[in-house]
């Protein structure tokens, strides 16, 4: 992550538009909620970015601030490279103190892409779940082509990314100083910083949300604490376990083998593979959406909805999230309490 | 929009972005317009004037026991 100012400066300059929710980024900014990880956050201007002239000036110009940063969304007019805070409350605020400052709105908005940044890289399989996950939980099914996941870096020579939902990072500033929770169960160690020097896995979200950013977020933290043996191991485990059985039960498994993220492997160098995993993820999804509303349609009362053995993957995914949010939270309080059974 | 066409067919527009049925939209808080008033600061209850006896009397108690 390339940005050549403090998030000190930036929160100063937004002060004045939104004083009540800057003081609280400020307060919180590296406060780490239920040992969730850190959220860094790049904002792709598809339009011709006046808005943000006003913002990248007052910072340093756009010399300083955008240029220095190579990566971007190959449509779009600038990248704006926020620096990470302690929680996905902390960036939605941070993101709502910028839209209160430039006057236009950055969630749900098409023309502004938002891609988040979780810390460590994921392994395929992980990234693959990151991606589905990310998918079927969002608030807004949407439709992809190749373009609109093109950015800069597609054939980069030492970092290629292909045009993929997850990238990885291309070794960039990172700040590891957030906190990490290791141990299990009754014993929770917080380390002051991340457990790797480097590595992030970003997911662009398009025309994102704030349920996206705490989806993704928390998505990111289950498998990464079962990636590098964080305090949540257990839980991202079983959630995979679980998200992979959900898969299966809709004949979906076989989308996990497709190349979700571009790693240094050249067999997941095929981007058309991976399109064609996608786009059968959102026939799926798009053709789920249509039966969910026909029911509601057709079926107003409930017991007229007839039985079936499944309630829908989209709904499905829904329950999966709210079940481990949930619990991660629920167990993060009782631990807290001091009582760990 | 995406304009789909096949040959021999009525081209039809399929749309890129649809709400996810499954989500309940979730009304969002309005801003507030000013800090919060801070909370008057609590001044502790007035102790008892025989508490130190009541405390020696326990700890007598408790080597009793």
């Amino acid at each position: 992550m390339s940005y050549r100012y403090s998030l000190e400066d930036l929160l100063a300059l937004l002060h004045s538009r939104a004083p009540t929710k800057v003081d609280a980024v400020a307060l919180h900014r590296r406060r780490v909620e239920h040992g969730l990880l850190s959220v860094g956050l790049k904002i792709h201007c598809l339009g011709n970015g006046s808005q943000f002239s006003t913002l990248v000036e007052a910072l340093g110009g756009a010399q300083k601030i955008l240029d220095v940063n190579y990566y971007k969304d190959s449509r779009a007019s600038l990248c704006l490279v926020l620096p990470p805070v302690g929680s996905a409350r902390s960036a939605i605020l941070l993101l709502e103190c910028i839209e209160q400052f430039i006057g236009s709105a950055l969630f749900s908005n098409p023309e502004i892409q938002i891609q988040a940044c979780s810390p460590g890289r994921l392994i395929a399989r992980r990234s693959a779940f990151l991606a589905i996950g990310f998918y079927l939980g969002s608030d807004t099914l949407r439709r992809y082509t190749l373009k609109d996941l093109t950015t800069s870096f597609v054939t980069h020579p030492h970092d290629p990314r292909g045009r993929r939902l997850v990238l990885y990072d291309a070794e960039g500033d990172f700040d590891r100083n957030f906190d990490w929770w290791k141990g299990s169960h009754k014993h929770r160690l917080v380390e002051p910083q991340l457990p790797f020097n480097n590595g992030r896995s970003d997911l662009l979200t398009g025309s994102g949300s704030r349920l996206d950013i705490e989806n993704i977020n928390l998505l990111a933290t289950l498998l990464v604490h079962a990636q590098y043996e964080g305090y949540w191991k257990e839980l991202g485990m079983q959630f995979e376990k679980e998200m992979g059985t959900l898969l299966e039960q809709h004949l979906l498994a076989g989308l996990v083998d497709a190349p979700w993220v571009r790693t240094d492997d050249a067999e997941n160098g095929d981007d058309d593979r991976f399109f064609a995993a996608l786009q059968e993820l959102v026939a799926y999804a798009f053709e789920e959406a249509v039966r969910i509303k026909e029911r509601d349609r057709f079926f107003w009362k409930w017991r007229d909805i007839p039985a079936r053995p499944s309630h829908g993957i989209l709904q499905e995914v829904q329950s999966l999230l709210q079940k481990y949010r949930g619990e991660l939270v629920k167990r993060s309080r009782l631990f807290d309490q001091g009582d760990c059974t | 929009m995406i304009r789909a066409q096949q040959p021999g067919s009525q081209p039809i527009d399929i749309p890129e972005t649809i709400p996810n049925p499954a989500v309940v939209p979730v009304q969002p808080v309005p801003a507030p317009s000013r800090p919060a008033p801070q909370e008057p600061v609590k001044t502790p209850e007035k102790v008892p004037a025989n508490w130190s006896a009541h405390l020696e009397v326990d700890s007598f108690r408790l080597q009793a026991c």
